[in-house]
């Protein structure tokens, strides 16, 4: 039910040639980690000059597990922000810790 | 930590309004345990835990949902805190300003629900992310930009209610903002602009209506809550042209400032020019105890050798110019004549031309991350805070806040972040104050800097653009034409429209009837 759109109210439904709209999708790690942990973001760096750059990018980790994962995620950690349930539903963060659990190499 | 409610509300009273809210947005999206809250703290702020505490979570998927809320809370007379994404990072996270206040997060709602190719808009719930919207408008191929941040993990919406910045033509997005969808603190839905007609298709073209216009009403406010933003988006130009200058002497600001001033306010550049100093760089891509072990702010002896390592000066000035391309080289003769009046250096020059990969962040409108590594410079535990008064862009006042600011940082022990960042008529004079959270005696200084930084502006009749929660009361108060005029004006508003102070109690100063004169 989560990600379910509503009908567009009369003023929208006339949309103009060239309209394009979008339902959010449900985040998977690219959408609700990538942008800090992949592409040179904020904790690719951080992590970087902490544990050297080969632990930099969590995609290419095997070192998390579940539970540790959960834990940064839902309290942060140093500079890390938590995340709530709201930005990361229980649901989504299950099928993240998923997508971190299986090796490297089985990743796109 | 004791769980926190409103201080006016028993604790059965305020469990009755949980549970009607859960019969709107169903049981899973009301969150009160104590893990649940823990990102609703403010994660990078000076005060003490307990001063923005919020009680409860709940979290609406829709506009419907908000209103039925909002008559809830009149019902239960339960405070809420809207909060978009809840990304303001250094003006209080996702946290209220009053403890024991419920965060109403908006996250679940992040459709976009339009991107006008041909009119170069998009209309947005407040959830939708500066990533989400980028990667929105990739995937489809739209030839727009939108205005992204220093760090994009915020809200699209949110940020513009806040006044926040870019450096693309739509960089101030305020003034960008055309259309809101609101609900009123009495639960009523409203449509600002020419949304106010049933099915008119102008609501996101033109931004007045028929006799008043509320959209200013609705940002930095707690008169409603957002649910839908128009929001114009830069067309992709045909190339993009950086200037940058690395400006060796501290006081070349002046010249720099009043030499770009009347380029800003002819229209030659379009779009807000963004100078910082080398510490700015320095802190956003390292840590203080790889240069400086000793007590109290990197002595200035040592600048010269730090600004060497980078290939620094003291400012770093870059400006862009969007368009056709011959177009941007006579505007870049323009600039490049009014520096020549004061330096024989030359610009450097980046060309972007459609169809090239955009270089990342807020100058090309791609989003990034890493500027928020500014948490660290002073410890793994870091946080940061900003001062930022609105200043006319004359040399002499420009040279003489540098020179009160700088002094203020060094007595109070703190590295000097300044940046400036030009509009039409003004300049936006950012501080960033940069200190470790487990550090009390950092902290304390940190307190002691801010609000010494506030006096000072305000004895030079100076004020801030925006604030961290802690000090919103004390912002407000600077304001204080004709004893206060405004305020009054504001909580007559405040009043009216919300006559049970059910929403945003304490926003920018502004407090309820309820509450005002018991605030905590």
């Amino acid at each position: 039910m989560r990600f379910v759109s509503l009908p567009l109210v009369a003023g929208l439904a006339a949309l103009a040639t060239g309209a394009i709209a979008a339902d959010a999708p449900p985040r998977g790690y690219d959408a609700a980690c990538g942008s800090c942990h992949e592409n040179n973001g904020y904790g690719v760096q951080r992590l970087a000059e902490r544990l050297g750059k080969d632990k930099a990018r969590l995609s290419q980790r095997t070192d998390l597990p579940a539970e540790y994962i959960r834990g940064v995620v839902r309290r942060g950690f140093l500079s890390m922000p938590a995340m709530s349930k709201v930005e990361v539903s229980d649901a989504e963060l299950d099928g993240i810790v998923r997508e971190l659990s299986r090796r490297p190499a089985s990743r796109p | 930590m004791p769980r926190a409610l409103p201080h006016d509300l028993s604790p059965g009273r305020f469990d009755a309004a949980l549970r009607s809210f859960e019969g709107v947005v169903g049981k899973p999206w009301v969150l009160s345990g104590e893990e649940d809250l823990v990102p609703y703290a403010d994660a990078y702020g000076l005060a003490s835990p307990g001063d923005h505490a919020p009680s409860a979570v709940v979290a609406p998927a829709s506009a419907e949902e908000v209103q039925a809320i909002m008559r809830l809370a009149n019902q239960h007379r339960t405070p809420l805190w809207p909060i978009s994404r809840g990304k303001n990072y250094g003006y209080g996270g996702a946290a209220p300003r009053m403890a024991g206040t419920v965060i109403l997060d908006l996250g679940r709602m992040r459709r976009i629900l339009e991107v006008d190719v041909a009119r170069g808009y998009c209309l947005l719930e407040p959830g939708v992310s500066f990533y989400d919207l980028y990667d929105h408008l990739i995937a489809n191929r739209i030839p727009l930009w939108a205005s992204t941040p220093g760090n994009a993990l915020g809200s699209v919406v949110g940020n513009a209610l806040e006044h926040g910045l870019g450096y693309t033509t739509t960089g101030d997005r305020a003034a960008n903002v055309c259309g809101l969808e609101v609900v009123l603190p009495t639960g009523e839905l409203v449509r600002t602009g020419m949304g106010a007609m049933t099915g008119n298709p102008c609501w996101n073209l033109y931004k007045y209506s028929y006799g008043a216009s509320f959209d200013q009403m609705f940002m930095q406010s707690g008169l409603g809550v957002v649910t839908k933003m128009g929001c114009w988006l830069m067309p992709e130009p045909d190339a993009a042209l950086e200037l940058k200058m690395e400006v060796p002497n501290e006081e070349d600001i002046g010249w720099v400032i009043e030499a770009l001033a009347p380029l800003r306010m002819s229209g030659v550049v379009q779009s807000p020019i963004n100078i910082g100093n080398f510490m700015r760089v320095i802190m956003a891509s390292s840590q203080r105890d790889q240069w400086h072990r000793g007590q109290g702010a990197i002595p200035d002896a040592m600048f010269p050798e730090i600004m060497k390592k980078y290939g620094l000066g003291w400012w770093g000035v870059g400006l862009m110019l969007y368009g056709d391309p011959d177009v941007v080289r006579a505007q870049a003769a323009q600039v490049k004549r009014a520096f020549a009046q004061h330096t024989p250096q030359p610009f450097q020059e980046t060309w972007w031309r459609r169809g090239e990969p955009r270089p990342p962040g807020p100058t090309h409108g791609v989003p990034i991350s890493f500027p928020l590594r500014i948490a660290n410079w002073a410890g793994p535990n870091g946080g940061h805070l900003g001062f930022s008064p609105i200043l006319p862009p004359e040399r002499g006042v420009i040279l003489e806040q540098l020179k009160r600011a700088r002094a203020l940082f060094r007595d109070f022990g703190f590295d000097f972040y300044g940046g400036f960042t030009l509009g039409e008529r003004h300049v936006n004079q950012v501080n960033m104050l940069a200190y470790a959270k487990d550090d009390p005696d950092m902290v304390r200084r940190a307190r002691g800097l801010f609000e010494a930084l506030m006096r000072d502006a305000k004895g030079r009749n100076f004020g801030e653009y925006r604030s961290h929660l802690s000090y919103m009361d004390a912002v407000a108060e600077t304001y204080d034409f004709n004893g206060h005029a405004l305020q009054r004006l504001n909580e007559t508003v405040k009043d009216a429209l919300d006559p049970n102070g059910v929403l945003a109690p304490g926003k920018q100063g502004v407090w309820p009837k309820r509450y005002r004169g018991k605030r905590t």
